[in-house]
């Protein structure tokens, strides 16, 4: 051993003295029956030599198998939700041979219905880890301004950290999830000076979920075909690749008047990957925007530090209030119970909990409700959708929704009761329109309760339904 | 640590996993499993956590491996797995320091009805590991506690040799001074 890599041999006798637990005592039996769900590759021959092979497939879940983390491919999706149409991005795959990462398998049967489209498309997203791709998006700045294309970078992670890159400079944004810190790289164009914003909470309603240029492309999407009843399904060629395609009407909202959104959109899927190609959207026929995704790379590594790039030059720092605690940390902190799901749709985990004695943002419509007091706010994820659930004191104000849209938009929520749980005795709003992350809200037991995120109007019922506070 | 199938029963071991014989792959990696433990336990603090991220591991590294041509150890190409995945752990929050702090205090309490110099010592020594970041804790685990020369631990970590010593200068400044109660006690 050179001396440049002397051992400390002493440090390392301590560590290796520390203790080591056992395995759980299910971990064998669940560690067995995953990899008798593997298949072996096809050509693999056990007398020959080790070498490359397909990579294993993974059968279809089996029902009764246990796993230690759920990480089911097929998802039971339905209902009716709409998609946000003001701003989609959709995503149009071109891959490349050797292109590195995970292929996702095939979606089997060509889908027959809207509904069964978008099921795919949910089915896709929530199994995916990593997501790199180019966005180009393709949109009039004005009505009366000529489309305008800038292309971007975009990274996303099912632990929730996004970026986005303006190709050739501009817009640069990075939001780390585990850290709840957002950087944005100063701006010479606009002549902005970066900022860094810390004690962000995980998502709605004092935060987005995502960059609306990004978020909304593909649960949206998803959203979109769910709601699209009986609206047909056309196989076509899309850049050389079989899709599928299908016109839904767009839900109109004021600034629509105007020709700022759309009146229809054309969504094309990939049927390899089951992942939006290309959205195109149109007011009385003229193009309004149309998102595309290429160089689309799935559950490759991702270098380092892309969520919490340096930035050069000086920069703004500024403060969300939240700080990433445990639930139990939560309640001994405001002395009340913080809500936790007895129910998620399959395949969501918990991801972190932020919580926040005051924040600088209200929230609600036109940031019109009062202030923020003792919030609570824990992320639940399952690939790349995410679902939040939220508590803050009342304090005896009068509130509207929390995750409202801002003015103009024709929302028509729909007045929701509960039977059951934490909100048992209570009624709220659900939201299911097309331009709003989906979501309920209620007032409980002194409590401004909202749950918001990538579900259809039937699992945001029962996931509401469910709360419990925390033992 | 980085045994890699040499013998002739060794490489039909792998050769039988490779063709997907789970009870040959879990031979397979069965002696790799205690130390893949103690990175994994000490990485993310809780058993829980550990079994999350080595069932994901492992599951991984079945589905990997018919591309294994073995120009890696084997050793370190499985740890360069379960790494990732206690990256990923890690990035999900699955870290739950307090409630592994507050275990080890029980052991300790259960034991000896005295002060127990070597529990204690115990206890700063994981403590301090706990407390610095995860990137200083994999290479100090990774080279000081598995035996890992920087090259290996960089492969794993996937970083040049020379971030693995400038990291692990600063563990071991970090945790130096933890060893002071060790050394007094009569093993």
């Amino acid at each position: 051993m050179t001396r440049e890599e002397e051992r400390d041999e002493r440090l390392g006798a301590a560590l290796r003295g520390l203790d080591v637990p056992e395995h759980g005592p299910d971990f064998a039996a669940n560690l067995r029956a995953r990899l008798e769900q593997e298949e072996p590759a096809a050509d693999a021959d056990a007398d020959s030599a080790p070498g490359a092979a397909r990579p294993r497939r993974r059968r279809a879940a089996v029902a009764d198998a246990p796993r230690r983390r759920v990480r089911i491919p097929r998802l039971a999706l339905g209902g009716g939700l709409a998609t946000a149409l003001a701003v989609l991005v959709a995503a149009f795959l071109l891959l490349t041979p050797n292109d590195g990462g995970r292929a996702p398998g095939g979606l089997g049967a060509a889908p027959v219905t809207a509904a069964e489209l978008g099921a795919r498309v949910g089915d896709a997203l929530a199994r995916i880890e990593t997501l790199q791709a180019v966005l180009v998006v393709t949109e009039r700045p004005s009505p009366d301004l000529p489309l305008r294309t800038t292309r971007y970078r975009l990274l996303r992670t099912d632990a929730g950290d996004e970026r986005l890159m303006q190709i050739g400079g501009g817009f640069d944004r990075a939001y780390d999830a585990f850290r709840g810190v957002e950087r944005e790289a100063a701006d010479a164009s606009n002549g902005d000076q970066a900022t860094v914003t810390s004690g962000l909470a995980p998502g709605p309603p004092d935060r987005p979920l995502g960059d609306l240029r990004a978020q909304q492309q593909l649960g949206g999407v998803a959203r979109a075909l769910r709601a699209a009843g009986a609206a047909p399904v056309r196989e076509v060629t899309d850049g050389g690749r079989p899709a599928w395609r299908i016109a839904v009407r767009a839900e109109q909202d004021v600034h629509a008047l105007a020709g700022d959104t759309g009146d229809r959109l054309e969504l094309t899927i990939d049927q390899g990957t089951g992942l939006p190609l290309r959205i195109r959207e149109t007011y009385r026929g003229r193009l309004v925007a149309e998102r595309r995704l290429q160089r689309l790379r799935i559950d490759a590594p991702l270098p380092e530090r892309q969520f919490d790039p340096s930035l050069s030059g000086p920069a703004t720092e500024l403060d969300g209030g939240f700080a990433q605690a445990t639930l139990q940390q939560a309640s001994a902190r405001f002395g009340y119970a913080p809500l936790a799901p007895g129910w998620l749709p399959q395949g969501f985990r918990r991801a972190e909990t932020a919580i926040a004695a005051t924040t600088p943002s209200p929230t609600g419509a036109e940031g019109l409700n009062p202030p923020t007091r003792d919030a609570v706010s824990t992320a639940y994820r399952r690939g790349l959708d995410t679902l939040v659930v939220s508590t803050r004191k009342v304090d005896g104000m009068k509130w509207s929704d929390p995750v409202a849209l801002p003015e103009g938009f024709l929302v028509r929520p729909q007045r929701a009761c509960f039977r059951t749980g934490a909100l048992a005795g209570s009624c709220g709003e659900l939201m299911v329109d097309p331009r709003a992350t989906p979501h309920v809200w209620a007032i409980a037991g002194g409590l401004v309760v909202t749950v918001a995120g990538d579900l259809t109007q039937g699992e945001l019922e029962r996931v509401a339904g469910s709360l419990a506070p925390i033992g | 640590m980085t045994r890699t199938p040499t013998t002739p029963a060794d490489r039909r071991l792998l050769q039988r996993a490779q063709a997907g014989d789970p009870a040959a792959f879990e031979t397979l990696i069965e002696p790799h499993d205690r130390q893949l433990r103690r990175l994994a336990f000490r990485m993310l603090g809780d058993r829980g956590a550990m079994d999350d991220a080595l069932q994901e591991a492992y599951v991984k590294a079945y589905r990997s491996l018919p591309r294994f041509a073995g120009d890696a150890a084997f050793g370190t190409w499985l740890y360069r797995i379960v790494a990732n995945a206690c990256n990923d752990e890690l990035r999900r929050g699955a870290r739950r320091r307090g409630d592994t702090v507050l275990d080890e205090a029980r052991d300790v309490a259960a034991g000896a009805p005295g002060p127990d110099r070597a529990a204690a010592a115990h206890l700063d020594l994981a403590a301090a590991l706990d407390a610095i970041p995860p990137d200083l804790r994999s290479v100090v685990l990774l080279v000081d506690a598995e035996g890992m020369s920087y090259d290996e631990a960089g492969e794993v970590l996937g970083v040049p040799a020379g971030t693995v010593a400038s990291r692990l200068n600063r563990a071991r400044a970090a945790l130096r001074p933890a060893l002071a109660g060790y050394g007094e006690v009569p093993s």
